[in-house]
């Protein structure tokens, strides 16, 4: 839920930019992730995989591990793949986001 | 001609106490166990604390109210936290007694399907006795779909090449003749899918595009990943738990 909260934090951070989150939520239940949502102010759209880990999309994907977070560019090309917040991942961000900006301008 | 009305009437009577006394019996079980289960999420306990604590309430429950619905939550909910006795040896040979217990006496409810979850706590070989019987026994398409799932998840995992064949056709078996069966909030189809076609690694590495992902939110709308296009997007599977 670390990242999750941090992700907040970004939302916040990149506001009226081409920038968003968008989840794979495994919670058991639907009223589980609403009641997280609500509770954690997590504004963004996230699908739901089915009710618990080992769902279609996560074993699709791959994912066994909590989070798993992708970073993706405005092309859609997949610029970093982990599972926590490495030291310059806000720098990484930002430039992305400018990428995307100067791409917005063409 | 008096007797035999007198005789008819009686037996009657008789009748209708035993299906009150058995009703009164399943709704008194009911509400105890509705009490016991109030508790437990009140307490707010880890799962190995919630065993240790809890255990026996469900035992007792079990013992007074046998054949019942709620004797099967009590011992499902059992086999379940019989995962966390700290002696290996205490948990196979609680969670099979309690598994052949189940299997003997509720052959033909479709409650089973949560055995077939429940698997993971067995002991290999009876994980494995338990889920073929759950296959071959069940009269419901549900149970011997979840046992089909459980048997063929632990054998694509395998080292060996023939066990992962044998796992695959039971993936394809699902996604042919169980498909639409209801899986979680899903159908046995798309996870069975997803195991048989999982992204190749190269397909979700640095540098690879997306693959696209959709689906619906908790609350029923319809989401895709790359409606974001032209977005930085960072994707995020989490879940709280």
């Amino acid at each position: 839920m670390g990242f999750a909260r941090y992700a907040r934090s970004l939302v916040l951070k990149h506001k009226g930019e081409p920038f968003a989150m968008f989840g794979i939520n495994s919670d058991t239940s639907p009223e589980r992730v609403a009641s997280v949502k609500e509770r954690e102010g997590f504004t963004w759209d996230s699908i739901f995989d089915s009710g618990g880990t080992g769902g279609p999309i996560a074993t699709k994907w791959g994912v066994h591990v909590w989070p798993t977070i992708f970073v993706i560019d405005h092309k859609g090309i997949i610029r970093w793949r982990g599972n926590g917040i490495p030291l310059e991942f806000d720098e990484m961000l930002a430039e992305l986001v400018e990428e995307a900006k100067r791409n917005g301008k063409r | 001609m008096l007797r035999s009305v007198t005789l008819s009437l009686i037996v009657v009577l008789t009748s209708l106490a035993a299906i009150a006394q058995s009703a009164w019996c399943q709704t008194t079980a009911e509400s105890q166990l509705a009490e016991l289960e109030a508790a437990v999420s009140e307490a707010g306990l880890r799962a190995a604390e919630r065993y240790a604590t809890y255990a026996d309430d469900y035992r007792s429950l079990a013992s007074e109210y046998p054949g019942t619905e709620v004797a099967l939550t009590a011992k499902l909910w059992l086999i379940r936290h019989a995962y966390y006795e700290q002696s290996p040896a205490l948990k196979y040979e609680l969670s099979g007694r309690l598994a052949d217990e189940v299997m003997a006496e509720y052959s033909q409810s479709p409650r089973l399907t949560r055995l077939a979850e429940l698997s993971y706590v067995f002991e290999e070989s009876q994980r494995q006795t338990i889920l073929n019987r759950l296959f071959h026994d069940s009269p419901h398409a549900e149970v011997r779909g979840y046992a089909l799932l459980h048997l063929a998840e632990s054998e694509i995992e395998s080292r060996n090449s023939d066990t992962i064949a044998r796992g695959r056709d039971r993936l394809r078996i699902l996604a042919d003749e169980y498909a639409t069966v209801p899986w979680r909030y899903s159908v046995l189809g798309s996870i069975a899918e997803a195991h048989l076609n999982p992204h190749p690694p190269e397909a979700l590495a640095v540098g690879a595009p997306v693959p696209e992902v959709f689906g619906t939110t908790y609350n029923g709308k319809s989401v895709s990943l790359s409606s974001y296009r032209g977005k930085v997007v960072i994707l995020e599977f989490w879940g709280e738990w």
